[in-house]
This record gives C-alpha cells, sequence and structure tokens, in this order.
C-alpha cells in the first residue's frame, strides 16, 4: 500500500503513515490540491510555519504506463499567493514508487535559520534527515555530483540551489533526469524552491530501492492488458509527432511565423531572425555535439527530451524546451540557440525557473537595464541572481516585482506569475486559461493553441475550459505529451483506472474528479484572498494589436471575471 | 447526411461520437492517432461526452487535435 511520509522540520521527526482511505485513488496534482485543501491555512505566508510543501507521485508512477513516472510538487506560492501545483519528469518519481512512497509532506520551520538538512532514503526504504550545512550555497549540478559520490552514480535527486536557499520567488526545484542523471529537469513554476529553502531542506536524496515493488493492482491482468494497448497507441501516435522527432521546439515553425511566440517583451514584433530557431536550425544546434529524441524519464514512449553538449562534448544542458527557448531567446532578441542553451544551465544550476527568468530579463531590456538582444548582458543578470548581488536579489524576486520596481507599464504577467511562451493575442483562449487558472499564467493549465485554435470568444473560452479539465487530469497521471494521445480514450483510461484502484468509473467520472479538483483550488484561492476582478490580462495586450493579427486581446473583462457567462 | 471535416458523409444510425470516429480513422479518412477535440454543429463536445453523445441526421462534425503544447 502506498504511504505518507511526514517530516516536521522544526523537531526533525519523521513519521510515515498508512493513506487516508478517502485519498487512495487520488495522485499528482489531484492529491496536492486535496492536501493543501485539508491541511494548510491558505492565508498562511508560503514562507513561513504554517505553509507546507508536498511532493506527490502521479496516480500510475511505477506501473510501466507511458510516461507516468511523473512528480508534482505543491505549496501555497510565494510568487502568485495562491496554491500551485508544478510537475516534472526525471527520476525521482519512479524511485519514490520503488520505495512504495506516495506523497511526502515537508511542514513546521527550523527555529535556527542556519542548519540546512537534506531526507535521504537509502536503498533499505530507511528514511532519515542528515546535516547539508557543507552544501549551503551549492547550486544543483555540483550538490548532485557530491550526492552521487556519497550515495551511488543511480541516486535520484530533487534538490534547490541557490535561488531556492535565498528565498528568491523565481525558484525553482531541479530533479535529476532518467539516463544522465543531471538535475536538468524543473518543478519551475511559482517558486517552490523557496518553500523547501525555508524549511531549510537542501533536497530529497533517493537510493534505488533493493526490494522489488508490488504495487497494490485491483486486476492486475485486466491492467497490464489494458496498458499495454494505451503505449502501443502512443507509440503509434510518436511515430509522426513533431514533438517525438524533433522536440517541443518544434512549435516555433508553427508560433514563430504567426507571431504568436513572445519577442521584444511581448511586443510581437516578428524578426526574419526567428528562422535560426526553426526545427531543422534546433536539430543541428542538439545533434552536433549532442542528441535529441531523449526519454526524461523510465517508461517514456515519446521521448521529447534532448541532450546538449558543448563544443567538447560535455553536457551542457537536457530538456531543453520550447518556453525555454521563447522567453530567454525571442522575448528578449536573443535568436542563437547556444546562447540560450548557455541561459538555460545558469538557471537549472541556480534553480531559477527559465520562463520567469526570460520574462524578467525581457523587462529589463526594456527598462534599458541591459541593452536588447545582448546576450553577454543577459548571461550575466542571471550570473547575478545566482551570486545574490543587489540586482540579482531583485531580478530573483519574479517579473511582476521588477517591472514595478523600473516603472514598466508592460509587465507580462497574471497573479505575479510571467506570461509563458503563447501571447494571448495570438491564443486568445490560452489567454483566458492564464487570466482564470488558478495556478496564474501557466500554459500547462490549458492552452488552446494550434491551427484551428478557435478565434472566436465562445468557442475560445469552450475550448480554454475543456483544456484546464484535460490538463488536470494529465497533471495527476502522465505527462502532457503523453496525455496527447491518451486524451482520446479516456474510456480505457477510466478501465485502467478501475484495474488499479478497484473502482467502477468511466470517463464522465475522471472528467468530474478533474472538476473537483479545479473547484478545491479555486476554494483555497478564494479563502488566500484572491477576487474575480484579480483574473484580468495586462492592459497592454487589450491596447496594442499582436502586429502578426492586428488582433487585441479582447475577451470581455466580464467573462474573465465570471460575471458572465458563454452558454 | 452528416458532415465531417467539410465532407459528406451517409448518416449512420445509432453510433456515439467515439464511435464515428473510430469509423472516419477506419474508413482511412481520418488518419490520426492524436486525441482530438471534437465540435458538433459548432458546440465543444467534452472528451469525456463522446461515448455518450450520439449522431445525429444532419449533425456537423469537426475534430481538431487536441493541443498540448511546449
Ligand atoms: S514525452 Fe517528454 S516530458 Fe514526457 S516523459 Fe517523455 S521526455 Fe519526459
Amino acid at each position: 500500500m502506498w504511504k505518507t511520509v511526514r517530516i516536521n522540520s522544526k523537531s526533525k521527526t519523521i513519521t510515515t503513515e498508512d493513506y487516508n482511505k478517502t485519498y487512495v485513488g487520488l495522485g499528482g496534482r489531484g492529491l496536492i490540491a486535496q492536501f493543501l485543501h485539508d491541511e494548510v491555512d491558505p492565508t498562511c505566508d508560503p514562507l513561513g510555519e504554517d505553509s507546507k510543501i508536498i511532493f506527490c507521485t502521479s496516480l500510475f508512477a511505477g506501473t510501466g504506463l507511458v510516461c507516468a513516472n511523473r512528480l508534482s510538487v505543491g505549496a501555497k506560492s510565494p510568487l502568485t499567493g495562491g496554491i500551485k501545483e508544478s510537475n516534472v519528469g526525471g527520476n525521482a518519481a519512479a524511485a519514490f514508487a520503488e520505495h512504495n512512497i506516495r506523497s511526502i509532506i515537508i511542514e513546521n520551520k527550523p527555529e535556527n535559520s542556519n542548519s540546512l538538512y537534506m531526507l535521504f532514503i537509502n536503498a533499505d526504504g530507511n528514511i532519515s534527515l542528515e546535516d547539508a550545512s557543507t552544501y549551503e550555497g551549492m547550486n544543483n549540478y555540483e550538490f548532485v555530483e557530491n550526492m552521487q559520490k556519497l550515495y551511488g552514480e543511480k541516486v535520484s535527486v530533487i534538490s534547490i540551489g541557490n535561488a531556492g536557499e535565498r528565498l528568491y520567488k523565481n525558484s525553482s526545484l531541479q530533479v535529476t533526469e532518467f539516463g544522465t542523471n543531471y538535475p536538468c529537469r524543473a518543478a519551475g513554476r511559482g517558486g517552490l524552491g523557496s518553500v523547501l529553502g525555508s524549511k531549510r531542506i537542501k533536497g530529497i536524496v533517493i537510493q534505488k530501492a533493493k526490494a522489488k515493488t508490488e504495487y497494490p493492482y485491483a486486476d492486475k491482468e485486466t491492467f497490464m492488458r489494458l496498458r499495454k494497448e494505451l503505449n502501443q497507441s502512443v507509440i503509434e501516435s510518436s511515430k509522426t509527432s513533431p514533438f517525438s522527432l524533433v522536440g517541443t521546439a518544434s512549435t516555433i515553425d508553427f508560433v514563430g511565423p504567426a507571431g504568436i511566440i513572445p519577442t521584444h517583451n511581448f511586443t510581437g514584433e516578428i524578426s526574419d531572425k526567428i528562422d535560426n530557431l526553426k526545427s531543422d536550425k534546433f536539430m543541428s544546434f542538439v545533434n552536433k555535439n549532442g542528441k535529441n529524441q531523449h526519454p526524461c524519464q523510465a517508461g517514456c514512449l515519446i521521448k521529447c527530451s534532448n541532450i546538449v553538449n558543448d563544443d567538447q562534448g560535455n553536457f551542457l544542458t537536457g530538456g531543453f524546451e520550447y518556453e525555454t527557448i521563447a522567453l530567454c531567446g525571442p522575448n528578449c532578441d536573443i535568436y542563437d540557440y547556444e546562447t540560450i542553451a548557455k541561459i538555460d544551465r545558469y538557471c537549472d544550476d541556480i534553480g531559477l525557473d527559465t520562463i520567469e527568468t526570460g520574462a524578467t530579463i525581457g523587462v529589463c531590456m526594456d527598462a534599458g537595464v541591459i541593452p536588447w538582444g545582448d546576450t553577454h548582458a543577459a548571461l550575466d543578470l542571471c550570473k547575478q541572481m545566482g551570486e545574490g548581488t543587489d540586482l540579482g536579489n531583485l531580478l530573483g524576486q519574479g517579473t511582476e516585482i521588477v517591472g514595478k520596481h523600473y516603472n514598466s507599464n508592460r509587465i507580462p504577467t497574471c497573479k505575479g506569475q510571467a506570461i509563458p511562451g503563447y501571447d494571448p493575442r495570438g491564443s486568445i483562449g490560452t489567454g483566458f486559461t492564464y487570466a482564470t487558472t488558478s495556478m496564474g499564467a501557466d500554459h500547462t493549465a490549458g492552452i488552446t493553441l494550434g491551427p484551428d485554435d478557435p478565434t472566436d470568444i465562445e468557442a475560445a473560452v469552450a475550448t480554454s475550459d475543456t483544456m484546464q479539465h484535460i490538463f488536470a487530469i494529465a497533471d495527476s497521471m502522465t505527462c502532457m505529451m503523453a496525455m496527447a494521445t491518451l486524451g482520446g480514450q479516456l474510456d480505457k483510461v477510466a478501465l485502467l483506472y478501475n484495474a488499479m484502484y478497484d473502482t467502477e468509473l468511466n470517463a464522465g467520472d475522471l472528467f468530474a474528479a478533474a472538476d473537483k479538483n479545479l473547484l478545491l483550488e479555486k476554494e483555497f484561492n478564494e479563502k488566500a484572498g484572491w477576487k474575480p476582478e484579480d483574473n484580468v490580462i495586462p492592459e497592454f495586450f487589450r491596447n496594442e494589436p499582436l502586429p502578426s493579427t492586428g488582433r487585441k486581446f479582447d475577451i470581455p473583462q466580464s467573462l474573465l471575471s465570471g460575471i458572465d457567462k458563454v452558454q | 447526411m452528416i458532415i465531417f471535416n467539410n465532407q459528406e458523409f451517409e448518416y449512420i444510425d445509432n453510433v456515439t461520437i467515439s464511435q464515428f470516429i473510430q469509423i472516419m480513422k477506419d474508413r482511412k479518412v481520418l488518419n490520426s492517432h492524436n486525441a482530438l477535440l471534437i465540435t458538433k454543429n459548432n458546440k465543444l463536445i467534452s472528451p469525456s461526452e463522446i461515448y455518450i453523445e450520439k449522431v445525429k441526421d444532419g449533425d456537423i462534425i469537426n475534430a481538431r487535435v487536441m493541443p498540448v503544447g511546449g
């Protein structure tokens, strides 16, 4: 049976609890929402003693379902002031599953802020808090290297770098990747690294379990048959998927010429240089010294990830994704892969969200802090965040605080979080999601993008609503790439769920569970003080037309606030 | 008559949208393993409702690939 491990960071006690029966059948984002709803005061200080940071594996972690070894991290976000769930691939969720751990809850706050600990789960499943003061101020790559020396090459690590230790609102948690074992996978959004930092926990280190794990299937035979069918369907769709053949960077081929990619701090001006970033250029760049089609976790059959090596053939970065490229590239007038990959590496090492970082640098360029497109200056800003200079400490607080500091009238955020790689004027349904989701501006909460993205307001809102539900299902189950196939087989997914959890759900029940998930999150945020009138898209998107289409963001505020509804 | 992605097809009695999509795949009208977002008469049908909602004579059905993004 799955376990919950509870760590009190003040008393240093560790307890292992059997699962609360009402939580059985919850995983990932759904379980995070339930825990936070039940255990955390929404009005608490995200970095205070009443906050908790929670790690939950997805519903089918460890079972061999495609892309199911996903780890959700959740807490009240210091960046948005609302509930946050950020999920990540890599090898940690599979390692937890091997130890039958579904969730880890870290609560309270140590009195002595000079202490630093790490959580260690050894091969026998024993859990301990170890002194980590030697690693204070160490960034993620070096920390992981140390952990590998100490506990073995195959160890899985979740950690924070200097950004998390310094309690930056823009701080990620990094997770080691399957295969390379470098900390290049990020639970990036919402500043959750700082929540772990506030507990004075450097990371979680997990050794592979010695004992073979037997998962509590209700009907193993049926589960295995359905798993095979679903996995096979993903293999088939991957054969022609650009995410599989190229990676998420393939998105640029569509959003670049369409002017939906953020450029020049979200002005949307299209530069000819966008051609430097198209799929063919991406493939030559990645495959020059590294490779694409890399699986970030065991059991991935899509392989949208990649390994980027430097000219000497040394690992530079991995999981080099569209969002990072868009925000740290064209949004800052930077159109060369080499620089963007270096920024990605800095961010992963220091523990910064690349979306927030790219948006912050764009705002700095707009404010004249550094020149547009200056690659050296952009890298220097990242460095300063890592070193904690005065400017670095300001930038680490995220795009909104930086924009306000420089009196910018073009701050691309919703609920304090930077808008990701799709201009809301070019995908109004996605803009509706940014403004209305409980997650702050977040494409993984439900994008509507694509060649058939509705331009009609009613259809865009309806599509956003449906996609917010689909993404809620995905966030409890697999990565989104797998959902691009599994989302069309929810009847079979429900049967798979039944074979695991001894239930009798159908596709409609999965949607109902997603609905409950979204409502729990909304309720948390309402209690935290969010108001419907806070559901806004920054004014400049309403005033300035997108150059490629001439369209402004024109979904009425009354629809964003929920005063009016579409039929 | 059913119009599917701008092509006309003979009406088939008593099939759900999910079954209709499968028929379109079997006939190679639709060549995609991806999850789809379906609209019927301009109204989005939730991916969980396609197993219940029936196709009616005269329906206009459109399918687009479910967006997932980077
Ligand atoms: S498809 Fe991509 S994000 Fe999903 S598990 Fe595979 S490599 Fe990771």
